[in-house]
């Protein structure tokens, strides 16, 4: 197979991706962890104590 | 080296797929649980829903709490979680002519559920255990409640695990080519989320467990919250996704439609996976503990790209239906493609039902809800089951319903018994859970609140009078919800008598008719072009506006609403 043809058939970096089952647990877990999970605990736990 | 032998497979005559033996066990048994769920918890739901009713409260406030609990998690996590295991291994297995990774932990998988859902059962029903699903502390469950819950979740865990398994042993065999199908690329989406989901259930009841037994002193109301919505809300995504890849499998199997274009259909599902479950924080829009902008980041900015991806499924799994139906000739006005769908086939009225009722009831009324001032109209009212049953019965049941009767004969490998109760199934379930939603989401627009058994408050010492429309709107829906009950009763003596008593298909018997591939017929009949004005989908263009201007229009009757009960002077 020629070089250019090789370039064709290189599939997308999007396509990668949506290839990657690995790569799209690590996203969707990572994702709501940090602007749900994470973030809504840090709000918590900076809620001021009464004096 | 694998030690698979062709033994192991057979060529489903029904469907042509080439399904492994003892994966098609495991689907068979994980559905067959589903099933038995469905009914027990019916039958609890049957009893919140005579006791919601003004005119008959059926049961007492302690057992209302025990069968509202039952009820919840045997329809919310079990039946839904048994059939999505199902599909799962369907996907990874016989779409993909391919074994399952590791056929033991699939059954660890399956007898973990199962025994984790029993021992919650007992606890219920042990009458010490009555904390709703949402078993919010300071409510305290018997250890074995919290234990059976984490014993579940393991279990469902691992069928995920079992299931990308598969995916890697589909690849390194190359039992398909290129990216995977659609359907299965949903049933990775539908993975991902429940790792997420899972993850957030252990994080939290595995504490809570310690907490029951008196290893941990205190736990965090607001962020026991936090986490468990993570998971309590995160659950239900993974029905929405499940049942949008059952909308596309359906398309194909019914009309040999493909989707409009599977980039863009991946798109939708790779927004799901980034931000789906960024919703959950509509649960906590009251809660005072965290900030307007965690409340406004998540609900009002995120979970629109999630509603996007939904918004795609929506038009382009009817798109697709009207694009084959059009290349196999009915290309004639808006909707000569919809009319002459094959209503009277349970397989696509019940999966067009759940697309209908999914987005017009459950979808609309959750991303407006999702809204922070609107959401104080209505939060902890009737409006929340209203909401959700618009989503998980008319939405989620509906479809797998409908793939069920598709499932029967390539699975169960019988007939499909009782065809005109089958037929009519669909229609009389769809009919109760819609009027029964959309009842209880006007009760609770009023103020009706949820997850009390009285709403009469008699011989309270705070009683409150809720306006006669209320009490009637109520009245209404729960006789909806008797119709909705005999449409799942019709369902479950159609999928028993069929399991047992339908006509056996033989393994070498004649292929089954296969439905015509819609661009094989488009080619032969020589025509170059189907639609209206350039457009090939116009009919399918027009609904989604019609859903355009149904939230356009709901967005401003709450916001009017929200302006009455904040009035300015």
């Amino acid at each position: 197979m020629s070089e250019a043809n090789s370039r064709d058939v290189k599939p997308h970096a999007m396509q990668k991706l949506l290839d990657n089952n690995w790569l799209l647990l690590l996203l969707g877990i990572a994702v709501p962890a940090v602007f749900y999970t994470l973030w809504g605990l840090w709000d918590v736990i900076n809620i001021p104590i009464a004096k | 080296m694998t030690t698979t032998t062709l033994s192991e497979f057979r060529t489903d005559p029904v469907s042509g797929l080439k399904v492994n033996r003892t994966a098609n066990t495991l689907v068979k048994w994980n559905a067959f649980a589903a099933v038995v769920f469905l009914l027990v918890g019916g039958i609890f739901g049957l009893g919140v829903a005579l006791t919601r009713m003004p005119s008959v409260q059926l049961l007492s406030p302690e057992f209302f709490y025990l069968a509202l609990t039952a009820h919840g998690l045997i329809n919310l996590a079990v039946w839904i979680i048994f059939f999505e295991m199902a599909v799962l291994y369907f996907l990874g297995a016989h779409v993909l002519s391919n074994r399952l990774a590791t056929p033991r932990w699939a059954w660890a998988q399956f007898w973990l559920m199962l025994v984790g859902a029993a021992m919650v059962a007992v606890a219920v029903l042990g009458g010490n255990s009555s904390v709703m699903m949402t078993s919010y502390v300071p409510l305290t469950a018997e250890p074995h409640f919290y234990l059976g819950l984490i014993l579940f979740a393991v279990g469902a865990l691992i069928g995920c695990f079992v299931f990308l398994g598969t995916l890697v042993v589909a690849k390194r065999e190359k039992t398909y080519n290129g990216s995977l199908p659609l359907v299965v690329f949903g049933g990775v989406t539908a993975t991902v989320i429940a790792v997420f989901t899972i993850v957030s259930g252990a994080l939290i009841l595995i504490p809570t467990f310690l907490w029951s037994v008196g290893l941990i002193n205190h736990i965090d109301p607001m962020m026991y919250r936090i986490i468990w919505w993570g998971f309590g809300h995160s659950s239900q995504q993974i029905n929405v996704v499940t049942h949008i890849s059952i909308w596309y499998l359906i398309a194909s199997l019914v009309f040999g439609a493909k989707p409009m274009s599977e980039k863009v259909s991946r798109g939708a599902f790779l927004l799901y996976i980034l931000f789906l479950q960024l919703g959950s924080a509509h649960h906590l829009l009251s809660d005072p503990g965290l900030t307007s902008a965690w409340k406004v980041f998540n609900t009002s900015y995120m979970i629109y790209l999630a509603v996007l991806a939904s918004m795609i499924h929506g038009l382009t799994v009817p798109g697709s239906i009207e694009v084959a139906q059009r290349k196999k000739g009915l290309d004639t006005g808006l909707f000569t493609w919809l009319r002459k769908a094959p209503w009277g086939n349970p397989i696509f009225s019940g999966m067009f039902l759940s697309l209908v009722g999914f987005g017009f009831i459950g979808g609309i009324t959750g991303v407006v809800m999702s809204v922070e001032q609107i959401n104080m109209i209505i939060h902890n009212t009737m409006y929340l089951p209203g909401h959700f049953h618009g989503t998980l019965v008319a939405g989620t049941t509906m479809a797998f319903m409908a793939v069920t009767y598709w499932l029967i004969p390539v699975v169960f490998q019988r007939k499909l018994a009782l065809a005109g109760v089958a037929k009519l199934q669909p229609y009389v379930f769809s009919l109760g859970a819609w009027v029964f939603s959309i009842a209880l989401m006007g009760a609770g627009t009023m103020g009706v609140q949820r997850r009390h058994s009285d709403i009469t408050f008699a011989g309270q010492p705070l009683a409150y009078q809720y306006p006669e429309i209320a009490k009637g709107l109520m009245d209404m829906g729960e006789i909806f919800a008797v119709i909705m009950t005999v449409g799942a009763i019709m369902f479950i003596v159609v999928v028993l008598a069929s399991i047992f008593t339908g006509e056996r298909i033989a393994e070498d018997s004649a292929p089954w008719p296969k439905v015509a591939d819609a661009d094989v017929v488009f080619e032969k009949s020589g025509k170059k072009h189907i639609g209206i004005g350039g457009m090939e989908a116009p009919g399918t263009f027009v609904l989604a506006m019609i859903l355009f201007a149904t939230i356009v229009l709901y967005y401003f009757i709450n916001f009017k609403y929200l302006s009455t009960v904040w009035g300015m002077s």
